[in-house]
This record gives C-alpha cells, structure tokens and sequence, in this order.
C-alpha cells in the first residue's frame, strides 16, 4: 500500500516506500472493488451503469440493483462512472474496497453555479458550459451576466451592439487596461475598446465578433492561475472556446429566436401648461422688455385671434413618439460531424436586434468552421476560422438633441407639432423645423441622421499537435485577427432646419467618417507531460508564445456640405474640415510554465508562472518580468474522515498567492518623441513627452483563499473565496513642473488595493424525477482604494468633458470619484440669503431661491475649492440570484441582477432641471422656488443660470443601486422523433422588471469601457424589455 | 532507458527553441508607432531641419493670446463678465489659485523646450552632415531658434518676475533645483547675452530671408512676407531688453538705425496708416500692413489655428464674451484732444475702434472688425502682433526721456520727427541730427498725429525752465507718465501697457505709478485693498509654484 503522503524528500522514507510497494504487488495481484450505483431520486438503483478505471483493462456494468463487482489490480486510482441520462462521475478509491456513487441526473436547468475545472494542462478556472447558457442568450454578455462570482457585468445601455462593461474584482490600474484578457481558442483578443471619434458615446461590443451560439464553453481564472499571462493576466483571464467536433457522428443543429423588444420607460416632463408657465418664468429673468418676451414667444399671449396659433397649440408627447417597437431575430445553424481522419463543425448564423428608437439596429452575420485533422498517429491538425460582419446603426448617447432623439424629446417644447401645418391646422408631410426654443425635432433626429459602423472581423488559428509519446505531447499554434470597423456619421439641418445646428451654430450640417483596424498576430509553441513523480501524478509543461498587436483610427470631421442630400466628407466645407487619428503598437512575449502535482488525492500544489515581456515598458526598465503563481489546494472530501461521508460529496480548501502584471499601456508613454503640430501650411515638429523610460509593469500581488463544497448528493454547493490585490508600481500621470513645458509624465508611483469576498450557493429545494426547485445566486463585495501615490499628496482632479464635471483621486480613496459641490437646499428666504452673506467667485450673493451651496473651506465664497468628494460608481455589494422549477419536461426560471451603493451622475436630470433656458425641462421644476418663504428643492428659474445652480455638484448623483429581474424562461424539453433528435422550445422574457430609486431611465449604464466614465448618464437609450419566443432544435 | 533518453532529447529541444526566440527579441521590443518620431530618429534629413523651427513657431502660436488676458485683466483694460469662468476672474482678482491653468507658465517653457531642443538637435545634424546644409541657411535658423526662447523668456520675466534657465532641453526628469532660477534683473542680463553672445558662436541677430530660401532668385511674394515675420526680429527683441536693462543710449542708436532701416519707407509712422486706418493694423492681413507690423503670430482658422482673442472679447454667438473694456481705460480715450485743440476724445482709437457698445454691452473691438458678419463672426484668427512699429518709437521716446532729450522724445510721441525738424531747423539735436536719418525719418508723423491727436505735455513745468535737478526729475517722471498713458491707449488689449507700468514704476520707485492706475477699475471698496496690494511690487507678477 502505498503511503497517503506529504512532501517525503528523504531517501530513506523513498526506500520504504518503494519496499511496501513490491509488497503490495505481492500480497494483492487481484483486488474486488464492489459498489452500488443510485439516483438521487429516492435512492434508486440505476442498473446499466458503466464503471471504468483509469490505466485498468477491466471495466463493469451495474446489475437491476444497481450493484457492480469488478477485479482490478489495487484499490487506487479514479473510478469513472457514467449511466445514460446522467452526468459522468470521477471518484478517487482512496483504498476503498466498497463505494456507493450517486449519480446526478444529467439537468436542463440554465442556471448552476459555475463549477471549478482545472483540466490536463489547462489553468483552474470556473467553467460556464454552453449547456448552462440562457438559450434566449443573443451575446456573450447576456451568457456573462451574473454567472461568474466576481464578475460585474454592466451593460453599456440599450444601444444594439454596445454590449457591457466587463471588470473584475474593481479598479486596478489608472493607465493600463482594466478589462479581463479574453483568450479566444487559445488566443489572446485585443480589442480597440475606445469609444468613437466618429459616433460619440458609442463603443461596440468587444464580444461582437463571436456568436454566442459557437460557444462551447467559458472559463473564468481569477486567481494565481492567472500568473500563467503574467503582464496580461491581472484583470482576470476569461477564455473561451468554441465549439468543436467531438464525435463522427452527424449532427444538424438549428437555433432561432424571435421577438420584440420595447420601451416603457419615460421621464415626466412639462406638460403644456406648466411649459407656458415655466416660459413666461425664466423669459422674465432674459427680457428686460415683456414686449421682447412676447414678440419670441407669442403664444404666451392669450389671443384666440393670434394668426400663427395653429403653430403652437400642439399637445404633443415626444417621448411617445420616438420610441418604437422593435423585432429581434438570430437564426443559427450548425452541423458537424467526421470521420475518423477528418472532423468539423460548420455554423453560420445571422441575428437582427432593433433598437427602440427608429434607425437603430444592428445586423450580424457570422460564420465559423473548427476542424481536426489526423494528420497521423501523432500528428494533429486544429484550426479554426470565424468570420464576422455587423452593422450598427446607431444614435448618439450624449447630451445632445441633434442626435440623441432621447434627449431632442425631453427638450423640445409640447406645445410644437411633429409635422409641419398650415394655417387651417392641416398638418403637412414635412417634419417641423428647430422653431425660437433651439431644439431638435425628435422625429428628425430619429429619422434623418445617420449613424453608422460596419464591423468585419476575421479569426484564423491554426495549431499542430503532436504526441511525443504517452506522457508527452508538444503543440505549435499560429494565430490570426483582423478586425476592421468603418464608421460615418452625418448630422442634417441645412435644407429642412428641422436640426439645430452645431458647433455653437457654425455646423449647419455635419459630417464625419473613419475607419480602424485592428490586428492581433499570435504564435505559441508549447510542449507538456504527465509523469509519475513519487508515485504522485505530475503535470507540467512550458511554453512559450507572443502576440504583436496594432490598433489604428484615422476619422475626417467635416461640416456644411451645400445641401443635406450630399452626407459625405467629401462635399464638406473646407473650412473646419480636420483629420485626427491615432495608432498603438504593442507587443509582449512570454516563456511560461506550469506544474500540478497532486499527492495522495488530498494535496494539490499548482504553480503557473510567466516571464514575460511588453513593448511598452520604457528602455532603462527591467525587459522581463517573472510572475509566479502558486496554489495549494486541500481535497477534504478524500481525507480518510470523509471519504466514505454520504453528507459531503465535496469540500476543497484552496489558497493562493499569484502574481500578475499589467503591461497593457500604450507603448508611447516610456519613450522620448516628436509629435507634430501644424503651423500655417506647414508641419512642425514639436516634444511631444517627457519620457519615463524607466517607466515599467504595473505589479498584481493577488492573494486568495476560498472554499468549494457541495453537500447532500450536491443538492448544495457553495463556495466562497476572500481576496486581496495589492497592485504597486501602478502608472498614473503625475503633473510635473510648469518647466518641462510639457503637462505630465507617466510614473510608476501608485498603489491600489482591492479586497473582496465572492460567494456562490446553490440549493435543490425539491429534487425528483419529476419535479425539482432550485435556488441561488451569487454575492460580491469588492473595495477599491487607492493607498499611495507618489509626489500627489493632494487630490488628483480630473476634469471631464471641459470642465462640465470632474473626478479625483486621492489617498484612501476610490479611485475616481465624483468630485463636485456639496449642496444643502434651496435658501427659501433674502433674510436666510443675506444671513448666509454667500458670495460666488465673481462676488455675486446666492439669494432666495439658489442653491444653499456649503462653503467647505469656509472663506464665503463659493468657488472651485469648495468641492469634495460626492460618489463613486463603484458598487459596494453585486451579484445576482436565480431560481428555477421543473415539472417534467417543463421549466421555468429567473434570473436576478442586483447592485447596491454605486452612484451615478444623473447628466439628464442635470440638463432638465437647470432652469436656464427655453428648451422644456422635467416635472420636478414644476416645485421650483417662486415666491420669498417657499420650501422647496429645486431652485428659481434663471436664464443662464448665473449663480451655478446647476452645476456640479451631489443634486445630480443619485443612488443607483437596483435589482433586476434579468431573465424569465419557461422552456419545455422536446423528445426524440423519428428524424429529429431533440431540442427544446422556450419562451423568454429579457429586462421585465428594474427596482430601483434611481430617477433616470435606466439604473444600468456605462458610457465608456474606461473606469473613470463608470455610472455617468449622459442620455444612454435603456435597455429595452425583451420577450421572445424561440427554439434549439437537433437532427 | 530509451524512452528516459527520448525526454531528454525533448527537455533540450524545447530548452534551446525557447532561448533562440529569447535571444533575438530585443527588435521585437522597439514597436514603432506611425504617429510619433522617436527620439534618435530626429532631426533625420534637411527637411526636418525646418520642421523642427516651423515647430516652435507652433508652439509661439499656442502661447500667443496668453499675455494679453494676464497682462490685461492685471492692468487697467479688461475685466470679467458674468460669463467668465472662475480663471479669469481669480487673476483679475489677483487671487490665483494653485492649479488655475490660465496662469501656468507652462506654454512658455514649452516654446524654450522646443528651442533648447531645436539648437541642440540642429547642431547635432550639422556635425554629422556638415554639407547638408548651407551656413547662411542653418545659421539664421539656430539664430532663430535663439530669440523664440528670448522672447519666450522676456515674456516670462514680465509675467512671473523669474524663471527657470534653461540651456538644454528637459526631455526626461530631471534634477530641477540645478538649473538656476533667475529673478529678473538677472534674467534681462542673461538674455542681452545670450542675444549678442549666442550659442556655438551663433548669435541671436542673424535673420532668413524665407523668399530666398523658398524661391531663390524670385522676387519676395506676399506669403512670403508673413513668413519673414513670424519670429521677434532682432533689434525689437534687443531694444526692449535694453530697454528694461536701462542701457538707454543703446536703445537710441539701435531704435534709430532701425527705424532708418536703410532709407526704406517701413516703420515710420507716416501718413500712409493715419486716423482711420490705424485700426487696420489689427484685423487686415499683416501683408498689407509692413509698414507697421514688425513681428506677428500669424493664424489660420481653416487650419484650426486659433487663438481666444475674439472668442473671449466678442459677445455674438458662438463668442463667449468672458472680458470687456473698463470705464477707467474707455475714460482715459474720450478725455484726449484732438489736434484742433478742441475737440475731446480719441476719434481713430477709441470708441467705435478700439471698443464699441454692442447688443448693450461694452465690447473690445480691436481684433474683430474683419469678423464681424455672421459667416466670419466664429473665426478666432485673428494675428496677434509681436512688434510694431509704434511699439519702436515708444521705447525710443522713453529712453530718449531718460537721456533728458525731452523735445526728441516729445517728437516721437506728439506730432512727429517731421514737425520737429520744420521747427527746430537751425538746432537740431540728438538724435535727430543725423542727416541720413532725418532724409528718412522726416515722413514721421508721431504717434499721436497719426490718429489726430493733439500733442500732450507734462502738467505745470515747461521745459523751457528746468534749472533745477528737481525740476527735471519731475519733468522726466511726468513724460513718463504720459508716455505710459499712451501706451494704455495706443497698445490697448496687446499686452504692453502692464509691462510699461512696472517698468516705470520700479524706475522711479513708484508703486503707486501703477497701483493707482490698476485699481481705479474695480468698484470702491475692492479698488483700494487692491491698491495696497500692488503698492507691494512682488504682488505685481504671476506667483505660481513651479515645484510641483
């Protein structure tokens, strides 16, 4: 027998070892394992069962009672059990001569806590399996969403295409990349995940390139596994496989869904009367002169006899009218099959999701073929090719009602008409124009401007495997990504003046165009054995591989072509006509390794690590970094106290240290260059850095300890795990001396740490054949802070969009933090006004009816220096909980999201309660202060808002925690018949319900993939509800 | 056995492949991006020779408007509308915040970057291809890279009162306290200096002549004439520094000789930009204007160069109108006398010239006149002018004043070189008793004949009698103060007449020459605590932290 062992170096205890070994072999040339296969169902035997195991000829089925006998050598190794209709078990012996098995039923459910996988040679991860996806899923980021403990997944808003926000386990880094690598097949994906120069708010999806449909299955590596990426590997590594061949056996899938999405969601504002009040408020306060007031706004005269009446008396509901319902299709087909040389699997799919304004949708088409080739005994060929192609067409999500129909139809005037009329109140086929309030027609918005981006994107990857021997095998892969995106944008106004112009009234038409690309060029040789080690297996295996990526934008800006007909660059005005672009290479390489050892089935030691190197580290920088990641983990289920336990089925302790990097900056900030900068006709050359070339990695030292248990025939899971991240050397732009002429140079100067627990439980209420209750869900709490930055005691103020609204950074803190002013009501009286002697900096006295803004720093005047922090959009607490019920073949399930303590910018409700102009403004201002004495907390109306009432300042930062009912499916599992081989058909309801206090549309929203523009709503179009009807059919 | 052998084989292969792809990587590291020049690969050919100098230009062009909002709203000129953001207020306030960007010298040390780095990298190219390029081109290029950074630096000094020297450039950190921080009388010096003594044996006085080197041989273009002023001319630069150094008979013998400018017609103060067209000065096309403009920071608005000046004074839609006139300058144009003798206020410069009221409000139209319709009104590029000629003639007349030729510097200021010959026939004096001068200069109109104004003289002494010391002290100072007060009128809203009150005032050690001026702006109860501030002359310039 051999000994359950610990690390046993000496050669002594070896000896012995190796003497009780041949002793073994003497005593026991044949074993008898006996051992009875159940269901979870009430016990039942399940007869047919097959049992195998690992490096023994012999294999058993199961009698009626379930019972099985088989003669093996030694009462070691893992016992494979698998029956038809149920999931395949792997249990180790630990010695045992009788073992009983539960076996689990194999589920239709779509929800499970995602389980722990750490396959030959393959980093330790949590694994969804396609099988575990919502079948109503469309993206990657529906199938993301509240899966992954630690994973926040929060949609950028209801534009088709755009997709999510993916971070884990917070903010890390202040330069560098903060989103998970997503290694595609192998294959590290670089996305450009800027937002548009061309189409402004809008960034695409980074997982629009895949169909969700080609997924097999997606891994989630968190921990020290992730030091296996070293430079790459510290936000997190999600990799994801696509679908491949595995049997010969022909299989024709279909899936298609179909159905519509809408909007109900509506923000109050004034309604005719109340605008006409508000009007005749705020136009006070602009004309000295009524007679001025009236001659702009004449309906405010009550005059039935008044001959352009039939201009002004519209009731007209604009929110109504531009939204829209909208059909949303995909239809995929897959077939796959093979012989024993050659094996593939082939799909095309195609979707269509409309958006719920007009002239939004976006169109996918995309195609991917996987194959495997025995090139011989040995040798095998993978590749796998995919294409896309989609196109957006989109709307803005800015503050802007030239092209945000969201924001045109908040601030155009009720008392207008959509259409054009005349006298005798016909109304004419042409939209309106902009008319004395300024503002956009919606409808022309929705319909006449033009958004677009066309996407196509190419994956090749190629791989040679090959079999050294039993324990050895060696792998080359070659991979390749072209992503190449062509954007316009055409803003109209010139011939139908139904658009307000831009540019401050210069544009009268606008247009813009570009185009980017982006390659990822990937090689990898790698070679891994399993070997025996002190009778212990051992996995290891190094490689080493790079990638070379590129990421170009060039944009032409253009305004006032001769007419709206021609919407092209090339028919712009010379003048204001520009070109910007940019263009960032980067490389990095690595040689890593890794080895698993695992000792007595108990014990298992797992190290990844990478040494690696980027381009963008600066020249008097280390090349390379060594990134570590160790791992031990405890199997407690196969100690000797509960390896026989009916209770515990698992129950895996694990601690780990890992360190990670971060070398995803751009390249240009390490090094000494010349920029241009134009002059006349001329080009100039200018400093364009001062360089850090000392500048390095950011360095992730990653500490996590977690449980994984399942109790009960796993009728309850859980796993919890607490983790640390301190993240030094982190790369911030430190402001340097007005004497360098230039702003700011980039330092390693920064620390960040995160700390956090996720947790996942799963429980099977009720369990039988035919009828089971599950619920579950998973928590996360994850806290940001920044805990030093070099040479920046004070607060680092960002101001955003020209000084609009700013975040900081300081010690202590969050990361980026709304930073504005702080406000305390509206001061209801003069007597309270002169009381307070508040002045602002131009030494004008806020009075009845401002805001009461506190005065931080106590000098009486209200200036910049009186803002403090008000909110960070990071959550305090995330997560998401599920349940589901199956009644035979029949089941339903939901799926929660929730949020709770993130903050976010309300920039609507900031635009519809400024009072300071004539565009229609929310049904909050309905309360604003008008007469000496009044209580209220909306402040007077005045044109211009000169004493800053509206600025920035914790008015506009609302709580947006929510929770969401995410996804309801009721879906019945279809049988065999004849040709057709089973599926199943579902109905699905997407986005039913939010709870939330938010006072936007939407509590879920995200403007930008960089963390400084997290929780800012700037106009986003919500998320729509979806229903949808669709099926998964095989043949 | 065999199979042990076999894995080592495999150990070994992977081993090596592993350090071949290691070994040769360092290239693979050194990623070249399409949209920046690295370091060692500049200045790489003749071109770039130009480039380098078209860039700094570039960056005169970025700093150009800045001087005239914190020179402006310090002195008596402008002040903040109710648009204005809290910068501008904070500096007419003279309460500057830390990280108000507006006052942050940085744009500045920026051009003396780009020109530390321009001269070294030139000098470098010139070693390594010493044929490449001709002296007489690179000579006057290094030259004037040279007076960027002195104008740079004057502006600096007049500004912040110090600065950072710098004689190489800061393209990485550095140590900074090894540079010397200048204060400004050291600074003057350094830079008279650096003009005559140069670098490498390259001094600041050489000039290009573009045409020449753009189309030798044919004969000067128009364009060609605004790129002959884009960079400080020498003697501008010299006799303003000279000026400020005291080194008044320098300032004379230079200013004359370039007002002479060998016989030509230029930089008179003739009757070819009198009443009316003074104005044109500031919104015409600089071509036409040579006679007149010496040195200007052109821009391009369909280039996107721009600057803020119209932006900030206009109040039309797009325009901002963050800065308008004051009653004190406006008061100061409508109590002037025609040359009648009669008539009150400054006909060609004030109202309607140099500010007007418009839409109700009072406007600084001095740079917006071209831009006034619709189709124009949006673009800010407007020139802004370096040097001109009646700048010239200012600084000869109040060095003249020092040397005590009270009737010389009367006649540059009053009615002009051509009445004072006409009167002084028989006693011509210094300078103007230069024969080959005067054939020139006699077109001199003076700088207030040339908008009709009548002459102005210190109050209650005559020149006639000043027998005593004092009695000329009094006078000096009094011309002074008028010269200074034309200055307020003449170079309105372009960044001189702030510079010409601390000059003055440290000269006679007179706080108040520019305290009283300044503060009589502000309503009554700011007016006086900013009144004792400026009595304080470090609170005259910029304090902003350059260790940061």
């Amino acid at each position: 027998m051999k000994m359950e062992g610990t690390m046993i170096k000496q050669h002594k205890v070896a000896l012995l070892i190796a003497v009780m070994m041949v002793l073994a072999f003497g005593a026991n040339a044949q074993q008898v394992l006996k051992g009875k296969v159940s269901s979870p169902y009430g016990d039942a035997p399940i007869s047919d069962a097959y049992i195998s195991i690992a490096n023994e000829e012999s294999t058993a089925q199961t009698d009626e009672q379930g019972e099985f006998s088989i003669e093996i050598d030694y009462l070691e190794g893992n016992l494979t059990v698998w029956a038809p209709g149920f999931q395949e078990q792997v249990i180790p012996l630990l010695g045992r001569d009788y073992i009983e098995i539960v076996l689990i039923p194999q589920r239709t459910d779509y929800y499970d806590v995602p389980a722990k996988s750490d396959a030959r040679g393959n980093m330790k991860g949590e694994v969804l399996p396609a099988e575990r996806f919502k079948p109503s899923a469309m993206y990657v980021e529906d199938v993301l969403q509240g899966a992954f403990p630690g994973l926040n997944v929060i949609n950028k808003g209801g534009m088709p295409g755009e997709g999510a926000t993916v971070n884990l386990r917070g903010i890390r880094s202040l330069t560098g990349k903060n989103a998970p690598l997503i290694i595609i097949n192998g294959m590290p994906y670089l996305p450009d995940m800027n937002n548009s120069a061309i189409i402004q708010g809008y960034s695409p999806s980074m997982f629009n390139v895949l169909s969700v449909d080609d997924i097999d299955n997606i891994k989630l590596v968190t921990g020290s596994a992730a030091s296996r990426y070293g430079s790459m590997g510290s936000n997190g590594v999600l990799l994801i496989e696509t679908s491949s061949p595995k049997d010969m056996e022909t299989v024709i899938e279909f899936s298609g869904q179909y159905g519509m999405a809408y909007n109900n969601k509506r923000l109050p504002v004034l309604g005719v009367d109340d605008f006409k009040s508000y009007i005749g408020d705020v136009g006070l306060t602009r004309y000295e002169d009524m007679g001025d007031m009236l001659d702009l706004f004449p309906f405010l005269r009550d005059d039935p006899d008044y001959y352009y009446n039939f201009l002004y008396n519209n009731q007209t509901d604009w929110q109504e009218l531009v939204d829209k319902s909208a059909f949303v299709t995909s239809n995929h087909l897959r077939v796959k099959g093979g012989d024993a040389i050659a094996k593939y699997d082939l799909s095309v799919g195609a979707s269509n999701q409309g958006g719920t304004y007009d002239n939004t949708n976006f169109t996918r088409y995309t195609t991917r073929l996987n194959a495997q080739i025995e090139l011989s005994q040995r040798f095998q060929l993978v590749t796998s090719m995919g294409l896309t192609y989609g196109n957006n067409k989109l709307h803005e999500q800015i503050l802007n009602d030239a092209t945000n129909p969201l924001m045109a139809s908040l601030y155009k005037a009720p008392i207008l008409s959509p259409f054009k009329k005349d006298e005798y109140n016909n109304q004419l086929p042409a939209y309106d124009a902009v008319r004395q309030f300024g503002v956009s027609n919606p409808l022309a918005v929705v319909n006449d401007t033009k958004m677009e981006s066309d996407n196509f994107d190419a994956f090749l990857n190629t791989g040679l495997n090959f079999e050294v021997n039993d324990h050895a095998k060696m792998q080359a892969v070659f991979g390749y990504y072209s992503g190449y995106k062509r954007q316009s944008a055409f803003i109209p106004g010139r011939s139908d003046q139904t658009i307000a112009p831009q540019e401050e009234g210069v544009a009268l038409n606008t247009a813009r165009a570009g185009t980017g690309k982006v390659s990822n060029l990937f090689y990898k040789v790698s070679a891994d054995i399993v070997e025996e080690l002190a009778g212990n297996p051992l996995e290891a295996g190094v490689g080493y591989q790079g990638v070379m990526t590129r990421h170009e934008f060039d944009g032409g800006f253009g305004r006032n072509t001769s007419s709206d007909f021609y919407k092209t660059l090339s028919y712009v005005d010379a003048e204001g006509r520009y070109f910007s672009g940019y263009h960032n290479a980067w490389n990095w390489m690595s040689l890593y390794g890794y080895a698993k050892y695992t000792m007595g089935n108990q014990w298992i030691a797992s190290l990844n690590m990478s040494a690696d190197g980027a381009s963008s580290t600066g020249a008097e920088a280390a090349r390379f970094g060594v990134y570590p990641g160790l791992e031990m983990t405890w199997q407690a289920k196969h100690s000797p106290w509960l390896k026989n336990s009916q209770v515990v089925n698992q129950l895996d302790v694990h601690v780990g240290y890992g360190l990670t990097g971060n070398s995803q900056f751009p390249t240009g900030l390490s090094r000494q260059f010349y920029t241009s900068q134009a002059y006349r006709q001329l080009a100039g050359i200018v400093n364009g850095n001062v360089a850090n070339t000392s500048l390095g990695r950011e360095r992730n030292q990653n500490l996590d300890a977690g449980i994984d248990a399942g109790f009960f025939d796993r009728r309850l899971v859980a796993s919890v795990n607490v983790y640390h991240t301190i993240s030094s050397d982190v790369i911030f732009p430190q402001s340097i001396s007005s004497v360098y002429g230039i702003e700011e140079m980039y330092i390693n100067g920064a620390r960040l740490e995160n700390k956090g627990v996720e947790a996942a439980i799963q429980l099977r209420l009720v369990d039988n054949r035919n009828i089971s209750w599950s619920v579950g869900g998973t928590i996360n709490k994850n806290q940001n802070k920044i805990t030093a930055m070099e040479g920046a005691e004070g607060t680092l103020i960002r101001e955003m969009n020209g000084g609009n609204w700013a975040v900081s950074s300081s010690i202590g803190q969050n990361p980026y933090n709304f930073y504005g002013f702080v406000s305390n009501g509206v001061i209801s009286t003069q007597e309270e006004a002169d009381a307070l002697g508040l002045i602002d900096y131009k030494g004008d006295q806020f009075n009845a009816g401002d805001i009461h803004f506190e005065d931080l720093n106590q000098d009486g005047v209200i200036d910049d220096q009186d803002r403090t922090i008000i909110g960070d959009a990071s959550p305090d607490f995330f997560g998401s909980f599920f349940t589901q019920v199956r009644y035979k073949k029949l089941s339903l399930s939901a799926q929660f999201t929730f949020s709770a303590g993130n903050q976010i910018y309300n920039g609507v409700r900031r635009e519809m309660e400024s009072l300071s102009d004539f565009r229609n403004q929310s049904m909050a201002v309905d309360k604003r202060w008008q007469t000496d004495g009044q209580q209220t907390d909306i402040p007077k109306a005045n044109y211009g808002d000169p004493m800053g009432n509206s600025r920035f300042s914790d008015r506009w930062i609302e709580d947006g925690s929510y929770l969401r009912l995410n996804n309801v499916t009721l879906s019945y599992q279809l049988g065999k018949w004849s040709f057709f081989e089973g599926g199943e058909v579902y109905l699905a309801g997407e986005n039913l319900l939010t709870f939330t206090d938010y006072l936007g549309l939407d509590p879920v929203l995200s403007y930008a993939y960089q963390p400084a523009w997290q929780g800012v709503d700037y106009g986003a179009m919500p998320l729509p509800s979806t229903v949808k009807f669709g099926f998964n059919l095989q043949f | 056995m065999t199979e042990a052998m076999k894995y080592n084989a495999f150990y070994k292969y992977t081993l090596i492949l592993s350090l071949l792809v290691l070994g040769s990587c360092e290239s693979y590291f050194e990623t070249d991006t399409d949209d920046m020049l690295l370091e060692e690969n500049y200045i790489g050919n003749t071109n770039e020779l130009y480039s380098g100098y078209m860039g700094i230009a570039a960056k005169v062009q970025t700093v150009a408007d800045k001087a005239i909002f914190l020179s402006e709203l310090r002195g008596d000129f402008l002040e903040p509308t109710d648009n204005a953001p809290q910068e501008l207020w904070e500096i007419y306030n003279y309460n500057i915040s830390p990280d108000n960007s507006l006052a942050d010298p940085r744009e500045y040390y920026d051009v003396i970057s780009n020109a530390n780095n321009y001269i070294k990298k030139a000098f470098e190219y010139k070693q390594a291809n010493p044929n490449a390029v001709e002296d007489a081109v690179f000579e006057p290029l290094v030259s004037g890279a040279i007076r960027f950074k002195v104008w740079a630096y004057l502006m600096l000094g007049k500004l912040y009162g110090e600065a950072v020297y710098l004689e190489e450039p800061l393209t990485e950190e550095a140590d900074l306290s090894q540079y010397p921080k200048m204060e400004f009388e050291e600074l003057i010096g350094q830079l008279i200096s650096l003009m005559e003594g140069g670098v490498n044996g390259i001094d600041g006085k050489q000039v290009l002549i573009w045409s020449d080197l753009l189309f030798p041989g044919v004969s000067t273009s128009a364009q060609d004439l605004t790129w002959n002023m884009i960079c400080p001319s020498p003697e501008p630069l010299l006799i303003e520094l000279y000026l400020w150094n005291g080194n008044y008979e320098q300032v004379v013998s230079l200013g004359m000789s370039f007002i002479y400018d060998q016989g030509s017609g230029r930089y008179k103060l003739g009757n070819d930009d009198y009443n009316g067209e003074w104005i044109q000065f500031f919104y015409r096309d600089p071509i036409t204007k040579t006679r007149e403009l010496i040195n200007i920071v052109p821009f391009d608005y369909q280039r996107q160069q721009t600057n803020r000046l119209i932006d900030y004074f206009s109040n039309t839609k797009p325009n901002k109108y963050y800065l308008r006139p004051t009653e004190a300058a406006m008061g100061r144009f409508q109590q002037q006398v025609r040359q009648d003798g009669i008539t009150i206020g400054d006909n060609y410069r004030g109202e309607n010239y140099t500010y007007w009221r418009q839409n109700g409000e009072w406007v600084v139209r001095k740079f917006s006149r071209a831009h006034e319709t619709a189709d124009n009104i949006h673009k800010n590029d407007v020139h802004v002018i370096l040097y001109r000629a009646a700048d010239i003639h200012l600084f000869i007349a109040e060095a003249l004043n020092q040397m005590e030729h009270f009737k010389e510097a009367e006649a540059f200021l009053n009615d002009g070189v051509q009445n004072y010959i006409s009167r002084n026939e028989d006693n011509l004096a210094y300078p103007l008793n230069n024969e080959t001068y005067n054939a020139a200069i006699n077109i001199n109109w003076g700088v207030r004949r040339r908008i009709d104004l009548g002459p102005v003289y210190p109050e209650g002494l005559s020149k006639e009698d000043l027998d005593t010391p004092e009695k000329i002290e009094q006078y000096k100072k009094g011309l002074d103060s008028l010269l200074l007060e034309e200055t307020c009128m003449e170079s309105a809203g372009e960044a001189r007449s702030y510079f010409a009150m601390i000059r003055m005032a440290k000269r006679w050690n007179d706080p108040s020459m520019l305290a009283d001026r300044v503060s009589a702006k502000y309503p009554s109860g700011k007016s006086e605590s900013i009144r004792n501030l400026l009595m304080q002359p470090e609170n005259w310039f910029i304090d902003y932290d350059l260790n940061k």
